[in-house]
């Protein structure tokens, strides 16, 4: 029987031996991109509906979801509420119109990591150098966790199976289904909906923003929604930095024994 | 039709060229679509002078649309009776709680 061959990483190079006679050596640099282009981490995937990027890394992706512009009907918490959130708050039913919606999220095994933002935009994603973000106006969207648009989704239910239709498609529900109030600002200390209101008379309050919406579906197209300074592109890179770090220039031993530990927590996990 | 449109403000960026190409429809326009709306999906489909509940069951399956949804219809609750007419807003919604913490 001639035996397993036996792979020895060292620094920056990988070597096999079998037998203790050496076969191959490469630099562990290359070995990587070997093993990256050879393994299929991810099978097919029919992308779910808005999806427009789509980024894997290891256990994690990121995503940017877009809703296009539309006028729809959300609860958002009344201005003379007593209550910031939960019970005793008063709510009401108005239809908004909103431009472009676009969520960044970083999902970790199809669950979303506490990486997830939101944004504005007046066209669709189309190209990697046009694809500027805006700050939004909405409640619950506040500058917070190391992000600049975190979005709240702390009560997201759990979805049935844990797909990434199924979870792109319940964080979209729970963003606009579930009623907007002011507990991003009683916790993260701020929120979009409070600093965005002197921005244009039409969202100034919730009475004129549906009264700007009954008059023009598409109006909030024209407001000047003030620019976030960042892109789809980079806010997701950056997300995914934090949830999943990259191998940093050449690879070393060092970090693939990294690499290996972190496997094994999650299959011990799973 | 004529959009409407209003002057741009001092300091305000110029929208890009192909948000003009791409605009939809304001309150309906010259087309007979009806916008549905459900989680992501915003499309137009020729639904005029169908009722709300031919509607859901015809696009159940293709947008995947869950039963036990609400149905409003520009903003306001609606019946599976109630027709529907060009340039109306059909939005099917799941009922959810609130955003935050519990309070």
């Amino acid at each position: 029987m001639i035996g397993d061959p036996e792979l020895r990483i060292a620094g920056t190079e990988v070597t096999v031996t079998l037998r203790r006679k050496t076969l191959a050596r490469a630099t562990l640099a290359d070995f990587v991109a070997s093993v990256a282009r050879a393994g299929a981490a991810w099978p097919d995937l029919i992308l779910p509906s808005g999806v427009r990027i789509f980024r894997p890394r290891g256990d994690c992706v990121g995503v940017a979801v877009e809703v296009p512009p539309q006028a729809r009907t959300v609860r958002w918490i009344e201005d003379d509420s007593k209550g910031h959130f939960g019970r005793g708050t008063k709510y009401r039913e108005c239809f908004l119109a909103f431009p472009y919606v676009v969520l960044l999220l970083v999902l970790r095994r199809g669950r979303p990591s506490g990486w997830q933002q939101l944004y504005y935009r007046r066209a669709p994603l189309e190209s990697a150098e046009s694809q500027e973000l805006l700050l939004p106006n909405m409640a619950n969207v506040a500058l917070a966790y190391h992000q600049r648009c975190w979005v709240c989704l702390q009560h997201l239910p759990p979805q049935r199976n844990g797909s990434l239709a199924s979870t792109v498609g319940g964080v979209v529900d729970h963003v606009f289904n579930a009623a907007f109030n002011r507990s991003a600002d009683a916790h993260e200390g701020n929120s979009y909906w409070a600093s965005m209101r002197d921005l244009d008379p039409r969202v100034a309050s919730l009475d004129a923003w549906e009264q700007a919406t009954r008059e023009n579906r598409c109006f909030a197209l024209d407001v000047p929604w003030k620019p976030a300074g960042t892109t789809a592109s980079a806010e997701l890179a950056t997300m995914l930095d934090h949830v999943e770090r990259p191998l940093c220039g050449e690879p070393t031993a060092e970090q693939l024994a990294g690499l290996v530990t972190r496997a094994a927590a999650a299959r011990r996990k799973s | 039709m004529e959009r409407m449109r209003r002057r741009r403000r001092p300091g305000e960026p110029e929208a890009p060229p192909e948000y003009e190409a791409q605009r939809p429809q304001e309150n309906g326009g010259a087309g007979s679509g009806v916008q549905v709306i459900w989680g992501a999906t915003a499309d137009s489909f020729d639904l005029a002078e169908m009722t709300v509940g031919d509607a859901y069951r015809m696009l159940s399956a293709p947008l995947n649309i869950a039963p036990a949804v609400a149905a409003l219809v520009n903003g306001n609750a609606s019946d599976a009776n109630h027709r529907l007419a060009a340039g109306d807003v059909l939005e099917f919604a799941r009922p959810a709680g609130e955003k935050g913490a519990r309070a």
